[in-house]
């Protein structure tokens, strides 16, 4: 109805018989009216993530906290460059953080569908922000594992960076989503 | 939406056991879709450069892995239980293969761009790939899923 309004307010039109407007057609279908929106949504959000400030800022500081973290829990690192560490011992690995590596992407996902699905805005704000603290724990558990494995072979970190990390970021935003639209 | 808005713990549990299931099944032949999806990258990019084309010496990138299609799988697969195992025959299985050849044609046309953006790089271009290759993984196919429930009829 209000869609209808605003067109009729735009472009005023004479109601006769032939030209009337049916209200019912001009309804988006709901799920229809989800994807468009989420896909915007999502394009703004990684259209601003792929400014090169932001991605110098989320590297940079995705290996500084990461360098903290490992050599707190025992794993030596050193920062060889701002955004590029290697393993002091073992395999002597360097890792480089790419925007991929800073847990920004599943973060995104998830704010875009939050964002396009019909919710009050106190459950939706609450979401976002679980949905970026989730994205970024779950980064720093992956690197951390990732990075514990590379000490040990070369070869486990390889399959579990390509098969198991990509495919849990998957299951945690449907997860997370799926019970976020089940949360009161 | 009514179907997003019912799902439920079952419904994620099974969710993620097919996804597994379906990822140890296709490391079966991960290597040979990886090969395949280099050839055929090699082939447009002939079309593209027919004089100077770019050789793919390190087909790892390619990840032989089909993640966003057996997401989009899993995710079908994961809607029936025992109970309603009767109604898998009334699903728009057209409508399926028609989004999987759609996320492997988008999937093809993520890596060749980032192939040439490797030779040419633009913010678009570069954009585009994060989009697809980062965000598209998991969103296309969730979306799919989506707008292939929204075409059943209520029971």
């Amino acid at each position: 109805m209000v869609l209808t309004n605003y067109l009729l307010f735009f472009f005023p039109m004479k109601k006769t018989k032939q030209n009337k407007i049916n209200p019912k057609k001009l309804v988006i279908n709901p799920s229809l009216r989800f994807i468009l929106l989420s896909i915007f949504i999502i394009s703004i959000l990684v259209f601003i993530s792929s400014l090169n400030f932001i991605q110098q800022f989320l590297t940079a500081f995705t290996a500084l906290s990461l360098h903290s973290i490992l050599n707190a829990l025992g794993i030596s690192v050193r920062l060889v460059e701002p955004i590029v560490l290697q393993l002091v011992h073992g395999s002597q690995m360097k890792f480089s953080i790419i925007p991929d590596c800073t847990g920004i992407y599943p973060a995104v996902v998830l704010c875009g569908f939050i964002f396009a699905f019909p919710a009050n805005s106190r459950k939706k704000t609450l979401g976002i922000f679980g949905a970026i603290a989730a994205s970024f724990v779950m980064n720093y558990l992956r690197l951390v594992s990732l990075i514990a494995l590379a000490q040990v072979s070369v070869r486990t970190f390889e399959i579990a960076h390509l098969i198991i990390w990509q495919s849990s970021f998957i299951i945690l935003v449907i997860a997370y989503f799926l019970w976020w639209l089940r949360w009161k | 939406m009514e179907i997003i808005r019912r799902l439920s713990f079952g419904f994620l549990l099974r969710f993620i056991v097919w996804f597994l299931l379906f990822l140890a099944l296709w490391s079966l032949v991960s290597s040979s879709y990886s090969w395949f999806k280099m050839q055929t990258l090699q082939q447009i990019l002939s079309w593209i450069y027919p004089t100077q084309t770019p050789f793919i010496r390190n087909p790892g990138f390619l990840q032989g892995f089909a993640i966003s299609e057996l997401t989009l799988l899993s995710l079908i697969f994961a809607r029936w239980n025992k109970v309603d195992l009767s109604s898998i025959k009334k699903y728009p299985w057209t409508k399926v293969l028609g989004c999987i050849a759609i996320l492997f044609i988008i999937n093809i046309a993520s890596q060749l761009m980032e192939v040439i953006s490797q030779r040419s790089s633009t913010f678009f271009l570069n954009y585009a790939v994060t989009w697809l290759l980062s965000v598209g993984v998991i969103v296309l196919p969730f979306l799919c899923w989506v707008w292939l429930e929204s075409t059943l009829k209520p029971a």
